[in-house]
């Protein structure tokens, strides 16, 4: 049953319950049609003895909302508020920065502990009022034009995309392009397009603060003065959603020695996402490179999280001709693995690692409180460090469980194709 | 309740250490740091060690250890800086006793067959020759190697044998020399017992004399460079504010990645300022020389480069800048710096580790240092700065 509230000014948090289907492996992302809805609400301040600085994470509507000819206002914004803050930020010893996405986009900034709470109020009101210079976003366009030109000349960069393509579709929804196709961070056609009056507007949605997180040397009794910096309207954040469910598959013909091939498993907000991690390194483990696979020269797993769930996308470099049996092989392994019947050696050792790298992808104070803030934003409950229990064999197959219907991607020669293109 | 934590935090003293001396193992100082991720920074003291060798033996060990941290989603970093090498091992509580597997291997007794020598060779002389290659690295190479009265490792290093490594490793590797930074939350009786014991390197019954080095290959600068070290008796604090307004005056001066910082090792400390210019820079040239360069800290042909004066005369400019607003305002900078690279447990090893000086009764700590960055005077900055000025530095100098 799917419940969404319309969004209203409200000061408590509000919360979006989706539908999520049940049983087997496939068991699938909300149906399609559903509008962007609020984000919950949240202010989450964790102690912990002995940090000797502060880590501090906003969540905001992300660039879901962009239509093409704006591809890249929303991260263009966000630079540039960074660009506006960074002299006042260095006197204070801390410093920012932004991840982008489709669904959010995370602030983060590591301060010491005596003068986070200005450094947090700096952020806050650039989000509240953000007022870009024309100087301090063509710096802000220079560095991101830079960046984007290197993304996309980059072959995982063109795998990602059209692994979004095969997962969100090409097609109209709701009768626009689905932004959910497109490139959470921009294009470098757009950008020099992005004029200052786009830049205010698409400035005025990153206010739209759906959580805040703070960990490390920090009082509890902080978490009343965030809300009141960061939400001081009790305005309720909407953020975009994804409208597609139904996966798809896409080629991209371009002349290299080898193919990128891209399975995506969308899944529903109660999968365990932490979980879904350690499935992403279980795939990419069963297809690594070594002795006995000579045609893999790399396999990766990421996880992109968004209101409804989220996705799980698998990576491989490959030999063209090798791309529909990895692609194969991925998706046999998630039915396998939602079909265990107990704790394999594999699993074991797998786990292990991944563990390990997991947990040093969280030892910063700030990494903490930007998965703690995305989690909350999502609707659910995150503490610092993931539960041990999602690191377990059990945890791995009833995530595997939770995976929706795979898409594919492949970006390669036409000896690829066939993975793509029966 | 929780105003009563919040001062509990204030009031609490930062990095507190304590020492754990295992028998037969090497000194462990100890920070305790709640969470699920431990950080192990093993150091070793190089200031007599023979020049490439402690290279040598981190190639050597350097697959076992990685091998084992892939394994345990565990980080490994192998590095020699200043006169130390370091081992720096990153990850999760649960696997600390493999975890300190991999510091034990690391400094035990290595493979020395052919193939692997010759592997371990060819990479020690790689990571050497591209130091050397590089001005910044260069320069610091070089003044490391001057500070301790030795020659920078470079080519040649295939001179070393079997033996010389074994000699090398019973010396360097002795659970007296080693000292082992622990970051994380495990209780001290463990600590102990799992750092007690370790076996001594065997000792070789000869070491075949070893053949000269070859010099040292020309560096590829397109600029001129300088670098400048000047030996500080001082408390670490001041040292550390000292250099944080030197290099303020050194960004100002818009130089090519130039740089001040306070260098503390197993043997010294020191005032480093480092920079490179245009050959043909008018600023850098037109710099009106304050007083003859001190004679020990100059070239062969007794003059030194005008990129070397230029460096020593922004040293000069911090010390007349030197004010209590601007001294206070430097300490609370290096205090800030201190706790945000402090923030993570690799972090806090690397900040615990890279402050302490030798064993013995004076020696530096990080604790030193934020403990004395408050009591930091503006008079005592000058008098280190100008006490500086009028020392002779160790010079090194690159030139295009």
């Amino acid at each position: 049953m799917a419940l969404t509230r319309p969004a209203r000014r409200v000061a408590a948090p509000v919360v979006a319950v989706l539908a999520v289907g049940c049983g087997g492996p496939h068991a699938g992302p909300p149906p399609p049609g559903l509008g962007p809805g609020p984000a919950p609400w949240a202010v989450v301040v964790i102690p912990e003895a002995g940090a000797s600085a502060v880590g501090l994470a906003v969540v905001v509507a992300g660039s879901g909302w962009e239509d093409e000819r704006r591809s890249g206002a929303t991260l263009l914004a966000a630079e540039a508020l960074l660009e506006e803050s960074a002299a006042g930020l260095e006197t204070l010893g801390a410093s920012a920065s932004v991840s982008c996405g489709r669904w959010a986009f995370v602030f983060t900034v590591v301060a010491p502990p005596e003068t986070w709470r200005a450094a947090a109020e700096i952020l806050a009101s650039g989000l509240s009022d953000p007022a870009p210079t024309v100087s301090g976003l063509e710096r802000a366009r220079a560095r991101l034009a830079a960046s984007l030109a290197l993304d996309r000349a980059s072959p995982a960069w063109q795998a990602r995309l059209a692994a979004g393509r095969a997962l969100y579709g090409d097609g109209a929804v709701q009768g626009r392009e689905s932004a959910w196709s497109r490139p959470g961070c921009g294009v470098p056609e757009t950008l020099p397009l992005i004029d200052l009056a786009a830049v205010r507007a698409a400035g005025e949605r990153l206010g739209q603060v759906a959580s805040v997180a703070a960990v490390g040397s920090v009082d509890a009794a902080a978490g009343g003065r965030l809300a009141s910096a960061f939400r001081p309207g009790g305005v309720t954040a909407a953020f975009p959603l994804p409208g597609r469910a139904s996966p798809g598959r896409v080629y991209v013909e371009r002349n290299t020695v080898t193919a990128w091939v891209s399975v995506a498993w969308p899944y529903g907000p109660d999968a365990d996402a932490e979980a879904v991690r350690l499935v992403g390194s279980l795939l990419a483990d069963a297809v690594r490179p070594g002795l006995s696979r000579p045609e893999i020269l790399h396999a990766g797993a990421e996880v992109e999280r968004h209101g409804r769930g989220g996705a799980l996308v698998v990576t491989a470099v490959v030999a063209p001709e090798r791309a529909e049996v990895v692609a194969t092989t991925l998706e046999a392994e998630v039915w396998r693995l939602a079909a265990g019947t107990g704790p394999e050696a594999g699993i074991e050792r797998v786990s292990r690692r991944h563990r390990g790298v997991r947990l040093r992808e969280l030892s910063s104070p700030e990494a903490r409180a930007a998965r703690i803030a995305l989690e909350r934003a999502a609707g659910a409950a995150a503490g610092p460090w993931p539960a041990p229990g999602s690191w377990t064999w059990a945890a791995a197959r009833e995530a595997a469980r939770a995976l929706g219907p795979p898409a594919r991607a492949v970006v390669g020669p036409r000896a690829a194709r066939a993975a793509a293109v029966p | 309740m929780h105003a009563l934590f919040a001062l509990a935090l204030i009031a609490q003293a930062p990095f507190p250490m304590d020492t754990v001396r295992p028998p037969g193992g090497p000194e462990v100082l100890w920070h305790r740091l709640a969470g699920p991720v431990v950080a192990l920074r093993l150091s070793v003291p190089l200031h007599d060690a023979l020049p490439g060798a402690a290279e040598i033996l981190q190639e050597l060990a350097r697959p076992a250890a990685t091998r084992e941290a892939d394994r345990l989603g565990a980080a490994v970093e192998l590095r020699t800086a200043g006169d130390e090498a370091i081992l720096l091992v990153t990850g999760p509580t649960s696997a600390f006793d493999a975890l300190v597997g991999i510091l034990r291997g690391a400094v035990g007794e290595q493979d020395l067959s052919i193939g692997a020598l010759r592997t371990a060779r060819a990479r020690a002389e790689d990571r050497l020759l591209a130091r050397l290659e590089r001005p910044e690295p260069r320069l610091r190479a070089i003044l490391d190697a001057r500070l301790a009265g030795t020659r920078p490792a470079g080519p040649g290093v295939d001179r070393l044998g079997p033996e010389h490594l074994r000699a090398a490793a019973a010396r360097l590797h002795h659970p007296d020399r080693l000292r082992v930074i622990f970051v994380g939350d495990v209780p001290p009786q463990i600590l102990r017992s799992a750092f007690a014991g370790w076996r001594r390197p065997p000792v070789p019954a000869t070491t075949p004399p070893i053949a000269t080095a070859p010099p040292l290959p020309s560096a590829e600068a397109h600029h001129a460079w300088a670098a400048l070290a000047y030996p500080l008796d001082v408390h670490p604090a001041v040292l550390a504010v000292a250099a944080e307004l030197v290099a303020r005056r050194v960004r100002a001066a818009g130089l090519l990645r130039g740089t001040a910082e306070a260098r503390i090792g197993p043997g010294s400390q020191a005032l480093v300022i480092l920079g490179g210019a245009p050959p043909d820079d008018p600023a850098v040239a037109a710099v009106a020389r304050i007083t003859a360069f001190p004679a020990a800290g100059t070239r062969q042909d007794g003059e030194a480069s005008p990129i070397a004066h230029f460096l020593r005369r922004l040293l000069a400019e911090a010390a007349t800048l030197a004010g209590p607003a601007a001294v206070a305002d430097a300490a609370a900078a290096v205090r800030r710096t201190l706790l945000l690279e402090a923030r993570t447990a690799p972090g806090r090893a690397e900040v615990l580790g890279r402050w302490s000086g030798p064993r013995g009764a004076r020696r530096a700590s990080v604790h030193n240092v934020l403990d004395g960055l408050d009591g930091v005077t503006a008079a005592e900055v000058r008098d280190a700065l100008l006490g500086a000025l009028e020392s002779a530095p160790v010079l090194a100098e690159v030139w295009p």
